[in-house]
């Protein structure tokens, strides 16, 4: 393992090596648990000792988003850069979840479903706060109610995901074919709240994730290196 | 970020951005737009629904009235509406219920953008948009809707059935499907929560003037829907300038009064001509003035006869020489003067006046004279003083511009106002 310290004070980034083909893997964030190999596919593991190859991923399905790794762009005066990609698949579809790498080092994510996006930071599972709303978060039904930093929300979407792939890196590990669980809180503003569960026995740390931001335009978002179409 | 960090993975996929598909039922070839995005496809030569499960095609159902059904914008076209090009990628007809009104929709598709709808009914256009947030619902019958502090008042509400489906779309679609619609309204904006058995969707149309869309897709106007009736949010055809012009209206006004309190202030009349004569008792005197010069850079020109008339009238005929030229111009004046005690109310009164001033038009610069005939019926000879003066603030003047300049945006507001009641009365009668 090698680690690159740039000039710039919060840019560095450390590269290992595949442990199949051999190729280098950069990660461009350090803390990055999860990175797919761009030429053999192979889906490696960083954990405390040497990567661990855990299964090869197949090429993701094709798709017209337009976001891609090595966008960047601008959330609230604060640069950003996509690193990484979750694609899942439900029953009526796909959804994206860009992995970013924030100029300030918060746990940033913009999801992509149908031209939506949002912009979302991840926080610690407030258990106590939902529990004063639900018995447990399996029990969330279609227009459930919370209020969460004063804002009502009402829960509009539950869907069963199955992963179909990855690019670049992520904060934390997966394994081939995830399945877990989301629910989407809407409130009467661009404000918006998710939970994800992951399927019991998934090697995430943390199989209940919780995130919090606001629906965005992409316009909004001043993004450079945009995906290009030959008819668009 | 620096450009030194950045590394974009620049991958050897094509960019071509459609994706091909064979009917399994009929072999044509199909070509997927929203390439991902999109899960049920119809064929165009054979009409089965297909769906894409992992991009092969599996059929779910056939689409009717194949030949029946024409749409006035096809699938493919491209347009620029609200400064985003758009692309006709699905087409729907859809009917209510309850009244059997038949109406079209098309999706739109843009990758940068998404999807939005072009919604069609009597020749009547709504641009819509998807909503991401849930408007609050309030009353006791739920009769406000409240989107981005907009509130919209409660319209109807209707089930709807899926008649006919062409092109593509990103959630799975059905001949026969059902949904409950229900509409609130913000001329001209329409918000509509649509309810399935999956999900609840709230979405904003807008009205879209019939012009903009054939403009937008290069398509003749004889070739669109002819517009009947009124649409529900339509505004008036000048609505959307109205608060334009309200605005440079105020402002002129503005401008306006400001010029004519300063034209007023700083008018400094100049007395060309000043005259006194006595006018016999009932009997008519001709007189003639002396010569005096008009400057017409001085602007108005104004008579201002003073009598001291009590219970009578002064009838004054006046004609303008111009001593060079000879042309003539006439003017009738006069006085009346009335004043008395009215012994119920224990109250003087007057009516009239004693003094009385006539604007007449700019004349051409020169000189001049007046030919001046009088006549009174006051019981004794009456001192009579006639004055000109030129440089005159013209209240007359001044109350004709203000009324020229209101004309415009007066006429605008009527149209508004008429629109709106035939409107009204539209669908009241249709009620």
């Amino acid at each position: 393992m090698m680690l690159t310290n740039e000039s710039y004070s919060s840019v560095s980034y450390v590269t290992h090596a595949c442990p199949t083909c051999g190729a280098e893997l950069i990660l461009k964030n350090r803390f990055s648990k999860t990175v797919i190999c761009r030429f053999c596919q192979s889906l490696v593991l960083l954990q405390q000792k040497d990567p661990i190859e855990v299964g090869k991923l197949g090429e993701l399905t094709p798709d017209m988003s337009v976001l891609q790794i090595g966008c960047q762009g601008i959330f609230n005066e604060v640069p950003f850069e996509i690193i990484g990609r979750l694609k899942l698949t439900w029953r009526n579809g796909f959804w994206n979840e860009w992995y970013l790498n924030e100029e300030n080092g918060k746990p940033a994510w913009i999801t992509e479903a149908m031209g939506f996006y949002s912009y979302i930071y991840e926080q610690d599972f407030p258990e106590e706060l939902l529990h004063n709303y639900f018995a447990s978060e399996r029990s969330l039904c279609l227009g459930d109610k919370l209020i969460f930093n004063k804002i009502p929300y009402v829960l509009t979407d539950i869907k069963n995901y199955l992963l179909e792939g990855i690019e670049g890196e992520l904060p934390f590990n997966i394994k081939r074919n995830q399945k877990g669980k989301t629910f989407d809180f809407k409130s009467n503003t661009t404000q918006c709240v998710y939970i994800d569960l992951a399927e019991e026995g998934s090697p995430q740390e943390q199989s209940k994730r919780f995130f919090i931001g606001e629906h965005v335009s992409l316009d909004s978002l001043q993004i450079q290196h945009l995906r290009e179409f030959d008819d668009w | 970020m620096t450009g030194k960090y950045l590394q974009v993975l620049k991958k050897a996929t094509s960019k071509t951005s459609v994706q091909v598909i064979t009917c399994p039922k009929c072999s044509s070839t199909l070509s997927v737009k929203a390439v991902g995005y999109t899960i049920t496809i119809v064929c165009d030569s054979c009409g089965s629904i297909l769906e894409l499960e992992k991009s092969h095609p599996i059929i779910k159902g056939m689409s009717t009235q194949m030949r029946v059904t024409k749409q006035c914008i096809p699938l493919g076209a491209r347009g620029k509406l609200h400064g985003t090009i758009w692309e006709v990628i699905g087409f729907l007809k859809r009917k209510n219920f309850q009244t059997r009104i038949v109406w079209q929709e098309y999706l739109l598709f843009n990758p940068y953008k998404g999807f939005r709808w072009l919604v069609e009914y009597n020749g009547h256009w709504n641009y819509v948009n998807t909503l991401h947030s849930v408007p609050t619902v309030t009353g006791i019958q739920s009769e406000h809707a409240n989107y981005l502090n907009t509130n919209y008042n409660y319209l109807t509400t209707y089930n709807s059935k899926t008649i006919y489906v062409a092109g593509e779309f990103y959630w799975r679609v059905m001949v026969g499907e059902t949904a409950q619609i229900v509409e609130y309204i913000n001329t001209p904006e329409i918000l509509t929560q649509e309810k399935t058995s999956d999900d609840i969707i709230w979405s904003l149309a807008e009205y879209l003037d019939r012009n903009e869309v054939a403009e937008a897709f290069d398509i003749p106007k004889r070739k669109l829907p002819v517009k009947k009736e009124y649409a529900v949010n339509q505004p008036s055809s000048t609505r959307r300038y109205l608060s334009q012009i309200v605005k440079t209206y105020v402002v002129g006004l503005l401008i306006f009064f400001t010029l004519s309190y300063f034209a007023a202030k700083s008018s400094d009349p100049k007395e060309i001509l000043l005259m006194n004569f006595v006018a016999p008792t009932a009997e008519r005197i001709e007189i003639v003035s002396p010569s005096f010069n008009i400057d017409t850079h001085r602007g108005v020109v104004a008579y201002q006869i003073k009598a001291p008339i009590d219970n009578a009238w002064l009838e004054l005929e006046t004609e303008l020489v111009n001593e060079t030229t000879g042309e003539t111009v006439n003017h009738d004046t006069g006085l009346e003067y009335y004043s008395g005690y009215d012994a119920e109310d224990r109250t003087y009164w007057t009516e009239g006046s004693q003094v009385g001033s006539l604007t007449i038009t700019t004349p051409k610069e020169g000189r001049y004279h007046l030919n001046i005939s009088a006549k009174n019926n006051d019981t004794f000879n009456l001192p009579i003083e006639l004055s000109i003066r030129e440089g005159v603030f013209s209240i007359s003047n001044f109350l004709f511009s203000f009324f020229l300049l209101s004309l415009w945006p007066g006429l605008l507001l009527l149209n508004e106002l008429f629109f709106y009641s035939r409107k009204h009365n539209w669908w009241d009668d249709d009620d």
